[in-house]
Parts: C-alpha cells; sequence; structure tokens
C-alpha cells in the first residue's frame, strides 16, 4: 500500500475537502467523539454524570460557572451532555458492530447464492422491515428491564435487515459484471467469490450508509430514552435529559434546549458526512 | 491424428423465454488444436456470445458435447478443469473489479489455484512483464488505467493460471486502432512462446485474418463457412462471407 | 459556417493545471462534412461539448473563440448555447441507449426537443430515418428497442428541427458494422438533403474515407494535420497519422504496426511537438512549438520535416 495508498488519501482529501458542508460534518463528527471519548478529563464536573444532589444549586441558569446551567438535582447540564454522548456514541458502534456483519454476510449470500437462500433470507428480512423499527425497540424493551445494553441489542435486532437489503441488491447487480464473470471462470469458490470479489465493491456504500447510520440509531436511542426506555438514572441519556427537562419550560428552558440542540448536532455532523462521503465513494442511492 | 484440444460437436442451444424457444446455436461442430488460433466470426445476434460461454462452462447447451483434450466436460468443472480455460473479455472497463488493485486482481487465479504464497509477488510482477507492463503497476486501481492497460492486465490474468485454451471474446474491439495493433503483436507472441490456443471471436475479419490460421463464420446461430483463413477470405462461394468481406472498409 | 479559434482547455485537479486542448483551430464550412479524428485521449470530444457549452464547471479554464456564423459560441452563456442546441446546432451522443432518457416514451422525447415545427414532423423524421413502423416506436420506451433502432431515433431528433450544423460523436460505435453504415447513410442522406453540415468526431478511418469531404487529426490536444480526406488518408505527412494508418489491420494477414510509447502527461507535455517522444524521426527541432505547414494547396501537418515555411507567412505573400 505504502506510497500508492498515501496518494489516494491526499487524493480523496482534495475531493472531499472541496465541499464546504462535508468538512463541517467531519469537524463536528471530531468534536463529538473527542468529547464523548475524553469527557472524564474534560468535564467541568465529571462526578455529576453519577449519583449527585446539591440542593442549593438547583435549577441555575446558563452562567460562567454552570455553561448550560444546572438540572432539578443541581447537576452540570454541561457535564452530563458530554457523558450523555458517550452513552450515545457507545449505543452507535455497538448497534452498529451486531446489525452490519450480520446484515452484510445474509446479504451477499442471498444474492450470490440464490435458490432457497435467497428466498428465505429475503422474506426474513422483508417481515424485520415491516416494522417500524422505534416499535420493534419498544416491544423488546418491554420484555426486559431496560438498561443501555438491552436498547443496544434492541435496537441492533431491528437494524440489521437494512443492510441485508442493501447488500443485497447491490450483490445482484455486481454479479452483471464481467469482472465477477471472469473471477468465476478461474474456478474460485463461492465464499471467495462473495468475501474477496463481491463484498469489497459494496463496502463504498456500507460505510457511507454505516456513517448516516451513527446519527439515526443516536436519534432513535434518545427517542426510546425519551420515554424512559434507555440508559437508566442517574447515566445521563440524551432523550431523557429532553424529557426530564420539559415539564418546566418555558421557564426552566436550558436542559431541554441544550439536549435536544445536543441530538440535533450530532446527527446533523454524522448527516453531513455521510453525504460527503456518497459523494467520494459515488455511491448512487 | 492427434486429439484436438477443444472439440465441440453437435452443439445446441435453445432459450426459454416464456413461452418461446429462441435458437441461439443451431448443431455446431468445431476443433482448436493446441497453440493455435480459430477465428470465430459474426455479427450480433450470431451466437458467438453463446458459444463462448458454453466453452467457458457458464451455460449448459441444450444438446451436443464439449470435450477438452477428449475428455467431456458438463457445467460442473473441476477447478482444473477451470484453470486450462480462461477468458479475456470485450470491455476493458468492466473487465476489472474496480475496488481491487490489479496485483490483487491477478492473484485471485493464484490463490484459487493453490500458487505458494511466497512467489505470487514474483510471478505477478512477471506476468505484468509477459503483457508489456511495469511491475508498479501492481499497486494501482483499475481506476488510473487506461483501456489498453486494462485489457493487457486482463490478459495477465488470464494467463496466471497457465491455460490451455484462451477464449478472446472481441478482445480489441473497444480499443484504439494503434492500441489494438500492439495487443494482437502480443497476443501472437504469446501464442508462439507459450503454446496458449486462442478461440478469438470478432466481427472484424481484418483483425481476424492477422491472428488467426483458420475461421469459423457463424450466422444466426450456424456455422455457414469455416476452413483455412487465408483460402476462405480469398476465394469462398459462401454469399454471406462474401458480404462481409466487401463491407471491410478500405481507408486508402 | 463554424469556426473555432485557438480554443484551449485545462482542467485544475490535484496535480496541478492539465493542459488538455492546446490551440486547436478548425473550421466547417456550409454544407461541407468535416471529420475530426483522433484515439482516445486526445480531446476530441471535448472540442464537440465546448461548441455546446457542455463544459462548465469551477475546475475548467477555456480560451479562444467559437463563432457559429455570426453568433459567438465562445465567449457565451447559458441563455446562448440553449438557444441554439437542437436548433441550429444539434449532437448526436455514441451510445444510444444511453443517450435516451429511460423514463420518457420515444414520443415524448421527441416531442421535447421539437422546436416550432409543423404538425406530423416527428413522425415524417422517423420514416425518413427508415423506421418501418413509427407508431409503435413512437410509443416505445428506449430499453425497447434495439441498438440500430435507438440510433436511428437519435438521428431523427438531432434532424427534427432542421440544425445547420450536426456533430456526431462516434456515432454507432456500439453498433455492427453494417446496422453502423445504415445509420450513416441515413444521416448523411439527410444533411445533405437540408443542405446543412456534419462534423464527424470518430476514431474509425472507414467510415471518415466514405463520408467526409475534409478531416481534421488530433493528438494530444492538438491538431496535427489537416487537409481533404482523400490528401490526409491517401498521402498522410505527419508521423502520427502515418503510423495511425499502419496500424489499421487489412486483410492480407500481415500484423499492423502500433505507436510505441503512449499519450504524454498533460500536467506536464513536451514543451514542442506532443508527439516528439514516440516518433521515430524526433529531432532536436522538435522541442519547440511548431506551426503548422503547408504540404499542398488546403493540406497541412504540424511537422518541422514539412515543407520549408510557415504557413502563416505563406497566406500573408498570397
Amino acid at each position: 500500500m505504502n506510497r500508492r495508498g498515501a496518494t489516494r488519501g491526499r487524493i480523496a482529501w482534495y475531493r472531499f475537502s472541496r465541499g464546504r458542508f462535508q468538512v463541517i460534518g467531519l469537524v463536528i463528527v471530531s468534536l463529538v467523539s473527542v468529547g464523548a471519548l475524553a469527557a472524564p478529563l474534560i468535564a467541568p464536573y465529571p462526578e455529576h454524570a453519577g449519583r449527585f444532589v446539591d440542593v442549593e444549586n438547583i435549577y441555575r441558569a446558563p452562567d460562567a460557572q454552570h455553561l448550560m446551567g444546572t438540572d432539578a438535582v443541581g447537576r452540570d447540564v454541561f457535564s452530563r451532555l458530554l457523558f450523555a454522548y458517550r452513552s450515545s456514541m457507545l449505543l452507535s458502534i455497538v448497534v452498529l458492530a451486531l446489525a452490519v456483519p450480520v446484515g452484510v454476510i445474509v446479504g451477499l449470500c442471498a444474492g450470490y447464492l440464490g435458490g432457497w437462500t435467497e428466498t428465505v433470507a429475503m422474506r426474513i428480512t422483508d417481515i424485520f422491515l415491516a416494522v417500524p423499527s422505534l416499535v420493534l425497540a419498544m416491544a423488546i424493551l418491554g420484555l426486559f428491564a431496560p438498561s443501555l445494553t438491552m436498547t443496544m441489542i434492541a435496537v441492533a435486532v431491528g437494524w440489521w435487515p437494512w443492510y441485508a437489503r442493501l447488500v443485497y441488491n447491490q450483490t445482484r447487480s455486481i454479479c452483471t459484471e464481467e469482472y465477477i464473470t471472469a473471477a468465476h471462470v478461474t474456478g474460485a469458490s463461492a465464499t471467495r467469490m462473495m468475501f474477496t470479489e463481491i463484498l469489497p465493491v459494496t463496502s463504498g456504500t456500507v460505510l457511507t450508509k454505516m456513517t448516516l447510520d451513527m446519527g439515526f440509531v443516536i436519534l432513535l436511542g434518545s427517542s426510546l430514552g425519551f420515554i424512559g426506555l434507555g440508559a437508566q438514572p442517574p447515566t445521563p441519556d440524551l432523550g431523557t435529559m429532553v424529557a426530564e427537562g420539559t415539564a418546566l419550560l418555558p421557564d426552566v428552558w436550558w436542559q431541554p434546549v441544550f439536549a435536544s440542540l445536543a441530538i440535533l448536532v450530532v446527527v446533523l455532523g454524522f448527516n453531513l458526512l455521510g453525504d460527503g462521503l456518497r459523494d467520494l465513494f459515488g455511491v448512487e442511492s | 491424428m492427434t486429439v484436438p484440444l477443444l472439440e465441440l460437436r453437435g452443439i445446441s442451444m435453445i432459450y426459454r423465454v416464456g413461452t418461446q424457444r429462441i435458437p441461439a446455436l443451431k448443431a455446431i461442430d468445431l476443433e482448436i488444436g493446441r497453440g493455435e488460433t480459430l477465428a470465430v466470426v459474426g455479427e450480433s445476434g450470431s451466437g458467438k456470445t453463446t458459444l463462448a460461454k458454453i466453452i467457458l462452462g457458464l451455460e449448459r447447451p441444450t444438446a451436443g458435447s464439449v470435450r477438452l483434450d477428449g475428455q467431456e466436460l458438463t457445467i460442473r468443472r473441476s477447478r482444473e478443469t477451470r484453470r486450462q480455460i480462461q477468458v479475456v473479455q470485450q470491455n476493458p472497463l468492466s473487465a476489472l473489479n474496480p475496488a481491487k488493485t490489479v496485483g490483487s486482481t491477478i492473484t485471485l487465479p493464484l490463490a484459487v489455484h493453490g500458487y505458494p504464497r511466497e512467489g505470487r509477488d514474483r510471478r505477478i510482477a512477471e506476468l505484468l512483464d509477459i503483457v508489456g507492463l511495469p511491475p508498479a503497476l501492481a499497486l494501482h486501481y483499475p481506476n488510473d488505467l487506461s483501456g489498453g492497460q486494462r485489457q493487457r492486465v486482463a490478459l495477465a490474468r488470464a494467463l496466471a493460471s497457465n491455460p490451455d485454451l484462451l477464449v478472446l471474446d472481441e478482445p480489441t474491439s473497444a480499443l484504439d486502432v494503434s492500441v489494438q495493433a500492439k495487443m494482437l503483436r502480443l497476443l501472437r507472441e504469446l501464442q508462439v512462446k507459450h503454446r496458449v490456443a486462442y478461440c478469438f471471436i470478432t466481427h472484424d475479419l481484418a483483425v481476424a485474418r492477422a491472428l488467426a490460421q483458420r475461421v469459423v463464420v457463424l450466422r444466426g446461430g450456424s456455422i455457414v463457412d469455416k476452413g483455412e483463413i487465408g483460402s476462405v477470405f480469398t476465394s469462398s462461394r459462401n454469399g454471406y462471407t462474401r458480404e462481409l468481406l466487401a463491407a471491410v472498409p478500405t481507408i486508402k | 459556417m463554424l469556426e473555432i479559434r485557438d480554443l484551449s482547455v485545462s482542467f485544475r485537479g490535484f496535480e496541478g493545471k492539465a493542459r488538455v486542448i492546446e490551440n486547436v483551430s478548425l473550421e466547417v464550412r456550409r454544407g461541407e462534412k468535416v471529420a475530426l479524428v483522433g484515439e482516445s485521449g486526445c480531446g476530441k470530444s471535448l472540442t464537440a461539448r465546448v461548441v455546446f457549452g457542455l463544459l462548465e464547471g469551477g475546475e475548467v479554464d477555456i480560451d479562444g473563440r467559437v463563432m457559429l456564423d455570426e453568433t459567438s459560441l465562445l465567449p457565451a452563456d447559458q441563455v446562448v448555447w440553449s438557444k441554439i442546441r437542437g436548433c441550429r446546432a444539434a449532437m448526436i451522443f455514441q451510445d444510444p441507449l444511453a443517450a435516451l432518457n429511460p423514463v420518457f416514451t420515444i414520443a415524448d422525447q421527441m416531442r421535447a426537443v421539437t422546436k416550432n415545427q409543423p404538425v406530423g414532423c416527428i413522425r415524417d423524421m422517423l420514416e425518413r430515418v427508415a423506421i418501418e413502423d413509427p407508431d409503435r416506436v413512437l410509443a416505445a420506451y428506449p430499453f425497447q428497442l434495439s441498438g440500430g433502432m435507438a440510433q436511428r431515433v437519435l438521428i431523427a431528433m438531432a434532424l427534427i428541427n432542421k440544425p445547420d450544423l450536426i456533430v456526431a460523436d462516434e456515432p454507432a460505435t456500439a453498433l455492427d458494422t453494417r446496422v453502423q453504415r445504415q445509420a450513416l447513410d441515413l444521416l448523411v442522406e439527410a444533411i445533405t438533403a437540408n443542405g446543412s453540415s456534419l462534423l464527424l468526431i470518430s476514431h474509425d478511418l472507414g467510415l471518415v474515407r466514405q463520408y467526409t469531404d475534409r478531416m481534421y487529426v488530433m493528438y494530444a490536444g492538438n491538431i496535427v494535420e489537416s487537409g481533404s480526406t482523400d490528401q490526409v488518408l491517401g498521402g498522410a505527412r505527419h508521423p502520427y497519422t502515418q503510423a495511425m494508418l499502419a496500424a489499421v489491420p487489412q486483410l492480407d494477414g500481415a500484423l499492423p504496426k502500433g505507436i510505441e510509447g503512449h499519450l504524454p502527461d498533460y500536467h506536464q507535455p513536451p514543451p514542442g511537438c506532443r508527439f516528439q517522444p514516440r516518433c521515430p524521426h524526433a529531432a532536436q527541432e522538435c522541442h519547440v512549438p511548431v506551426p503548422l505547414r503547408l504540404v499542398d494547396s488546403g493540406h497541412e501537418a504540424r511537422c518541422v520535416f514539412v515543407g520549408s515555411s510557415d504557413v502563416r507567412s505563406q497566406r500573408f505573400h498570397e
């Protein structure tokens, strides 16, 4: 890879950096990631992310000591948001780590092997796709005690079929290409065909979707948090923080507003970045 | 009489589309000897693509047999059989996997046939050299290559497993005339050096004449003329052949 | 009628500025059929696109003049270009099925390009391009047509407004030889009947020989030879033209010769003649820019070994 790889990297950056919005997306995502990763170090009041009560300081409006004010029990909103980003990012990463491999493999096998494999796999995929992810996640969480871990599993269960369908469609169209015929003529086995020939061609589309999904999973996680099915208190959660504050609007406005903005910003960031990747990889849909 | 390398007897192909039956090939007989080039000349709709697919084991003929070195082949071919018959296709833009480097593309047949890992890089450099490309190209993606270069890589990939027969389906039709000339010379050189047989499919009679010793003219799924190419082109009585010959443009 | 003067096009990219077309001048007079010939990457298709204003964007620099009679097509703006496209000048693209919109019927697409023509002219035009069942074709979608049929539809679309100039970019490359000939016969017939002019862009010398009166040979962004088709094909003087002609396989069975080397890097082209690195006759004089030199009346070649006087000074003395 070495020098050739480095040049390709530089060319990719050159093309990527032409678009203002996608660079903004990259910046936002980087900042959020750093914030989430370094939360224990950079949050002004890291202990407020756990059990903490300070009755003297409840509902303080934003000021120099508390950039985004304090909440119902006197905890710093800004610090809690940084930790909330931590849970959200973790949620996205784990959900994708579970859903993507499953979806991709199902899609590849269905698209390449055809026959019964295709019929069975895609019908199962269709069934899952017919149920909205939020409803499915709620149903699963309803069966078990809600927690961050359960949320990850519940969302992943609803997420893999999108990758299955995406990769299935891609695989079907890639299989008509001449280079696949040529690879088949060399005598390559089905496994080799799927994983070394077809999969690399789908990687651009899959990566783009993963980037966009990082934002959408966070959004879904926040929706679940809003109704109390996410990380449980006292662990900070973006959705929960929005829900907690709404009862007191418009007087005590800072928690729901900043929490909502936090969600908006991170989803926007991943969307912009994902769009940029889509242009970079030349992905059609 | 030595057994020909490739022998087709009574090959017929009928496609079923809904309730319709479309005959693509009708009772085709042909042979290709070791190290020789047979040109298959035909226009679109003549069945030449179907013929290529049958030889390559990509389609099962409705009737007839395909024999390699006397052994009958079916569509389920062993890896060893697949090693012996390779392909170079028409369109350089879709001949190579865009997500894989040149080196990785050429590695595929090596990996499939169990070529030892330590020797692979050397073999790739060797193959690139054989087709007249710099070894450094192995690190490039097809995107960086011209049409002529891509066809050469496709050729290197086809040669990697030391096949006995190459099916070349209009390999130079999409290339510029000067690039085509280089490619034809390369193909001739490789045939002489490595004794590879070619089944050269084309609609261009002049190109067929440059490379092939024997020719078969295909029309509407049947062979309408065959023989040693020099004599067919100079003294054939067949009306269709003469029509095709007359349509070859003269430049000067 | 169409005059391109000193056209230069460069692209600004990751590796700097690529000068892909340099000082190209050509003209097509009324009623003439002219060919622009060259191999991939020489810039001939780009030249056509400039005429129609299809080359735009922040990273392209275009210099020079293009005139269609008295209308300036370069410099110009989208307003001017949209007025002439389809009306006074029309373009026929290479791949017929790719050039047609897959979601509209042929009738819809033809109506969309027709401007101020009498009722029923669409049907007439399809008949003129030898389509036997125009009603069926009109109701059809592009995917239902064969390549040859689609190409004829494209020709009909180009001719419908009786333009003064037709630019055909590698028309019928995707088709069989016989179908190709049919399509071009129709095109040329219609053009001659209308008194229009044709600029045929192709790498196929057989087509050029058969259908055009004059030709330009392009290499690496420069015009290297020009003259009547007979003069250039019968007595080529530029080494590149000669090599290209020698590369065409003939029925005698001799293996044709290719050209050593490859196209220059447009970011750092050779200072003088761009063919010099591949030319068997290259000499010291080739390292400085070479003007077009007169071979014979109407026949010019950009090579130091041609003639002894500069074309421009020749004209000055006339």
